[in-house]
């Protein structure tokens, strides 16, 4: 700070304001070097979209890996020139580094919360995940090939599912045929398929991403790594009756064939308005000791909304190997005939 | 002579009078008579004695001189142009040939103050540019960060790290170069002109910081750039980009205190 020749300090003026000589501001200038430090805000939740260039979601942060016309990179967007004949490996090798850079510019893992929304038979999926780093509080919604899919689609599936177990993400896992079935009413925007469906599913996980979170990584602690999921969105006392009902006829839709035996955890997060607690608590209670008796672990969560109509999100925890085990033939099939595209190709 | 078209400025009057002993210009004797040159050292006018009297009442010559007009003192003989003009002593000739080296001297002022607020403000813009960046990052810290460092950073490297690494550099940097060239200019400026502009580098930083706490009245902040001689409003500093309209204003300052410190020196 300026100071004049009696040692007085003084940010502003030209007269010290002690004794009224002159203020030098020479040996002060160095000062206007040091920058401020500032806390960037990078809000609670980021969703990194991997293939989904259509999902509209309601995050602090949506990012989206795609492939286009050509390359191009925004902060929101990470778009790359589709290479013809392009294996996931082609796209890694080109692309590795450059979505590694554009990740740390843009905070991707900055945010409490990540939700990486991937088609994993999608190449860009490996491509993604091979640039992730390892982070916390970070859950992986993958569509994964099914034995409809082809071979090809099953390697690249296989792959990046194992790049995802191997750094430690949980996932939530949806088949290619639940995701094309997937068919939900809403209120207000009528039916809802495909890509709009996802979103709509997404738009719920969301609203409950520390309950997600909380769930998901308590699971983690127990060895439980790989989830299916199942839905019921705008639901209604009219259509399903007591929420027992609800709860019993959503978990004949599961995202990945899983029997209830075979489910290691299961947790329940329902989005209905304040007084329909009691009653949904009361059902998820009946529907885990009807289905899942042997769960490790069964937690309910609920959200309080405005809407006459609930959600109801399902969350079943499952065997590391059930998402890859139906995918595997395809994935050695490839890998016999062009060895580069194994696992341990990918970083 | 003629008048000068209407809206254009008349001529200064010449208004130092000095009596020649004689004077040759474009090769032709005069002997005795008047040398006027105006206030601002750039007009010289010629006259003759008239009749027993000696009224100074004929103009022999009127002309401009170029700011870099080569003016020499020999003796009492003065020689500009195609004007050579003995004088009374030599005392009077060296007091007519300053006057007549005003504008070249004036004219390396201007240029002394412009080089001096070039270096100020590209370390002010920088300065100001950092902050304007930094406002961003604190609200939109994946767009700003990404538009700020999107050429520079490399993998790995923490992009608000490299952010500050790369203004702190920008800023030390231009900070030696505007100290260099306020050193420099300062034996041709002054100390008071060179005071001066250390004072509202200094106050027009405070302004940036104030600006970027956002939680200021700025009526301090007015208070001190007035008393440096620049008037403003808050509202015209929460405008885009004050730091170069706040030099702009604060130029007839340092022109002012320059200027004087050259003729009194």
């Amino acid at each position: 700070m300026p100071r004049c020749p009696n040692g007085h300090a003084q940010r502003l003026g030209l007269k010290c304001l002690v004794c009224g000589e002159a203020l030098s501001f020479r040996d002060s200038m160095d000062e206007l070097c040091d920058l401020p430090k500032v806390e960037p805000d990078y809000g609670k939740v980021e969703v990194v979209a991997v293939g989904y260039p259509l999902l509209s979601l309601k995050a602090d942060y949506v990012g989206e890996i795609s492939a286009g016309l050509a390359d191009l990179k925004t902060p929101t967007a990470f778009e790359v020139a589709s290479i013809r004949g392009g294996s996931w490996l082609d796209y890694s090798r080109k692309h590795l580094e450059e979505l590694r850079r554009w990740m740390t510019l843009v905070g991707i893992g900055k945010s409490t919360d990540r939700l990486l929304v991937m088609d994993t038979t999608d190449p860009l999926s490996v491509l993604a995940l091979s640039a992730l780093p390892k982070l916390e509080h970070t859950v992986v919604i993958a569509v994964v090939a099914d034995q409809d899919s082809t071979p090809v689609e099953q390697n690249t599936s296989y792959v990046a599912l194992s790049l995802a177990l191997r750094k430690g993400f949980p996932i939530i896992a949806l088949t290619e045929t639940f995701e094309g079935d997937m068919l939900y009413f809403t209120e207000d925007r009528g039916f809802a398929a495909g890509d709009d469906a996802l979103s709509r599913l997404l738009e719920s996980l969301l609203g409950a991403a520390d309950d997600l979170m909380d769930l998901l990584e308590r699971d983690m602690k127990l060895g439980v790594q790989v989830h299916s999921l199942s839905a019921i969105v705008a639901g209604s006392k009219s259509v399903y009756g007591i929420a027992t009902n609800a709860f019993m006829a959503q978990s004949y839709g599961l995202s990945m064939g899983a029997k209830p035996e075979e489910c290691q955890t299961v947790h329940s997060l329902v989005f209905s308005r304040e007084e329909s607690k009691g009653e949904f608590e009361k059902s998820f209670g009946v529907f885990r000791n009807r289905k899942f008796k042997g769960a490790l672990n069964a937690e309910f969560r609920f959200h309080d909304t405005a809407s006459p109509l609930y959600d109801l999100v399902t969350i079943y925890g499952m065997r590391t190997d059930a998402s890859l085990q139906d995918i595997a033939p395809g994935y050695q099939a490839i890998v016999g005939s062009m060895p580069e595209l194994s696992v341990e190709g990918a970083s | 002579m003629s008048s000068p078209p209407a809206g254009e400025d008349a001529p200064e009057a010449p208004s130092h009078a000095y009596r020649l002993v004689s004077a040759t210009y474009q090769n032709r004797e005069y002997p005795e008579g008047v040398l006027a040159v105006n206030e601002s050292g750039n007009e010289i006018e010629l006259r003759r004695w008239m009749g027993k009297t000696k009224r100074p009442d004929i103009a022999i010559a009127r002309f401009h001189l170029e700011p870099n007009a080569d003016v020499r003192v020999e003796g009492a003989v003065l020689r500009v142009s195609e004007l050579s003009a003995t004088l009374e002593s030599p005392g009077v000739a060296g007091e007519v040939a300053e006057l007549l080296r005003r504008p070249a001297r004036e004219l390396e002022t201007a240029r002394l103050v412009t080089e001096a607020e070039a270096s100020v403000g590209v370390f002010l813009q920088t300065r100001e540019e950092a902050l304007d960046l930094l406002s961003r990052i604190k609200t939109d810290p994946r767009g700003a960060l990404f538009a700020s460092t999107a050429g520079s950073t490399t993998a790995g490297a923490e992009p608000l790290g490299s952010f500050y690494s790369t203004y702190s550099a920008r800023l030390a940097e231009s900070l030696q170069k505007m100290k260099a060239s306020l050193a420099g200019g300062e034996k041709g400026l002054g100390p008071g002109a060179t005071d001066m502009m250390y004072a509202i580098a200094y106050t027009i930083g405070q302004v940036q910081n104030a600006l970027f706490e956002g939680d200021s009245d700025l009526v301090q902040e007015l208070a001190a750039l007035q008393e440096l001689g620049i008037t403003t409003t808050a509202q015209e500093l929460r405008t885009e980009r004050p730091t170069a309209r706040l030099l702009v204003r604060a130029h007839p300052v340092i022109l002012s205190l320059a200027t004087s410190s050259r003729r009194s020196g």
